[in-house]
């Protein structure tokens, strides 16, 4: 199990910096409501990373919206994304619904790789950062972690908040029993669905935050599997809750300042462990 | 929506007693019952599970139904809460029709169960499992320390205040079986479903257990116990319904209905089958 999460560790350049930290706990809150919270083990939740990083890239070129209009436009995005696919892919449990999502992020990917209209010829969405037409001035390193830091402190918060509300009530029954939540008066499908879209919602903001970053974008940025598994890694390290998933960026982080890069044969290998992994504990519990 | 939540003419003074043989649905001049069943019918196949059930049951009464294993018992309390759909007929709850309701919908209307087999929430304690109940059942569902509040009143009420932060793990099967009725009662039932909630329980549980069932029934509302043996039935029975291979043999006071011959037949029957004499 360590070895698989330390495949995790390996995804994000710039392993080590403060950004990374507070990325990772962003993303591990996202995946904790889904996947932690209600129990669904999400493979493919950086497809909210990546609709909500292309829709923040969009609103800022095509738009000239502000960077803090778009981010959370790219969030809101990404929460109508989960609500319209939430229903069909939650409909499946277990390494079904591992699958429903791999199989979402990867087609999305695709349906945005062959889009003309997204970016130039050359595939690639610029967003500008110098000169007359930018629509932000780009936040210095510091910027970005204070951005991100806030992100992570929202996301923790709100989390903190769902766990004690009805539908933290209702998420944990699910978990653990769905065919009983019916009968406490438990709407299930709504309420996996709201905790579907909630953490796409963060995983948007985020992917918002990451892309005028990177400002060069390709599906193939946005959309790395190798966050998925991030997300993954950091709950199942750290544990679910509200804490744990901070614990487990924090372990994760760690971890790829520590880990060089791998062959991609093997971390191919790994991420694959990883997925078996995960599911055989959820079935097991 | 189904229109008739209303009557035309409703008379107070009338007591709303059982009829043995029930008009349909049309009824006058009875007060609406809590619960109407009628044609109730569901097959598996080839097999016929319940067939053509008619049944009422009033606020303040308890209705025992018993039977031989199979005959149809569980498979009632599944089609009144919405874990499985009938191929014929339907049910009312205070006269709003509910046959096709989503589960979810049927507890927030008021009818509640237990399961035969007791199904605890493991990772939480026994007031944990309550107030989680408590908090989503039927309106006016209450925030988090209003649950909390209700959910210790239903533990002093079923006996289960000593054991209130015990897992699932550490109770015996009495005590699960209580739990069980906390949590269906947290949801503010007007309908009670209890499908044996003595089941494999023995001596004292037994009878702490009777005990119990005695206080379930209340003016606002009514109860269904599935049960099988004989003394518990005569003592926490209203009403008693007697199916047999799917079908509703006899209805009325306890006694009579277990003095009838085809009553008789058909559980000493059952009994002798079982071991072996038949
Ligand atoms: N899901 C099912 N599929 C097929 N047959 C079933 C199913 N559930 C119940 N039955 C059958 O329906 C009959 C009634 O079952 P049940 O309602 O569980 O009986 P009881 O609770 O009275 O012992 C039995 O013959 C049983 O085998
Ligand atoms: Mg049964």
């Amino acid at each position: 199990m360590a070895v698989a999460i330390g495949a995790g560790a390996l995804a994000l350049a710039r392993p080590g910096s403060l950004d990374t930290l507070l990325l990772y706990a962003v993303l591990a809150q996202s995946w904790n409501l889904i996947g932690g919270l209600a129990g669904y083990a999400s493979f493919g939740q950086v497809v909210f990373f990546g609709v909500g990083g292309y829709l923040t890239a969009l609103a800022m070129v095509r738009l000239g919206l502000s960077f803090y209009l778009a981010m959370p436009l790219g969030g809101l995005g990404a929460a109508l994304f989960g609500l319209a696919v939430g229903d069909l892919v939650l409909r499946v449990r277990g390494l079904y619904f591992a699958v429903a999502t791999l199989v979402l992020a990867g087609a999305t990917k695709a349906v945005l790789s062959s889009w003309p209209g997204l970016a130039g010829p050359s595939g690639v969405l610029t967003i500008t950062t110098v000169g007359l037409h930018q629509p932000t001035a780009r936040p210095g390193p510091l910027g970005f972690d204070a951005v991100y830091l806030a992100l992570a402190a929202v996301s923790t918060a709100g989390v903190s908040v769902l766990v004690r509300s009805r539908l933290g009530d209702s998420l944990a029954v699910i978990r653990d029993d769905e065919d009983l939540a019916g009968a406490l008066g438990i709407a299930v499908r709504p309420a996996k669905v709201a905790a579907f879209s909630l953490s796409g919602a963060l995983a948007g903001l985020a992917g918002g935050v990451y892309a005028f970053q990177v400002t060069a974008l390709s599906p193939a940025v946005l959309f790395a599997p190798l966050l998925s598994v991030v997300m993954v890694a950091a709950v199942v390290a750290g544990g679910a809750g509200v804490l744990g998933p901070l614990r487990g960026a924090v372990l994760l982080w760690l971890l790829s300042a520590g880990v060089g890069s791998l062959a991609p044969e093997l971390r191919d290998v790994l991420v694959a462990s990883l997925i078996v992994a995960v599911v055989l504990v959820e079935e097991g519990r | 929506m189904t229109g008739s939540t209303t009557r035309a003419s409703r008379p107070a003074s009338r007591s709303p007693g059982p009829t043995g043989t029930s008009d349909p649905a049309g009824d006058c001049g009875e007060a609406a019952p809590l619960l109407k069943v009628r044609g109730l019918t569901r097959r598996f196949g080839g097999l016929v599970a319940l067939e053509e059930i008619d049944l009422d049951v009033e606020v303040g009464r308890l209705l025992v139904v018993m039977g031989p294993n199979g005959a149809g018992k569980s498979t009632l309390v599944d089609l009144l809460t919405g874990y499985l759909r009938p191929n014929e007929g339907g049910f009312r709850l205070d006269g709003v029709d509910l046959t096709f309701s989503p589960r979810w919908s049927l507890a927030r209307s008021g009818i509640t169960r237990t399961f035969q087999v007791p199904r605890p929430l493991a990772r939480f304690d026994v007031r944990e499992n309550v107030r989680i109940a408590a908090r989503c059942g039927s309106p006016p569902r209450p925030g988090r320390s209003a649950a909390e509040r209700q959910a210790a009143e239903l533990l002093s009420e079923t006996g289960l205040d000593g054991q209130a932060s015990c897992y699932p793990a550490e109770l015996s099967l009495a005590s699960l079986r209580r739990l069980e009725l906390a949590r269906a009662l947290a949801g503010r039932p007007r309908l009670l479903i209890a499908d044996e909630p003595l089941g494999g329980l023995a001596g004292a549980d037994i009878d702490a257990g009777i005990a119990l069932l005695r206080t379930l029934a209340r003016p606002d509302r009514g109860v269904i116990v599935i049960e099988h043996a004989v003394r518990a039935v005569l003592q926490v029975a209203d009403e008693l319904a007697f199916l047999h291979h799917g079908r509703l043999l006899r209805r009325g006071p306890a006694a009579e209905v277990l003095a009838d011959r085809a009553v008789v037949d058909a559980y000493v029957g059952a009994g002798l089958l079982r071991r072996g004499l038949l």
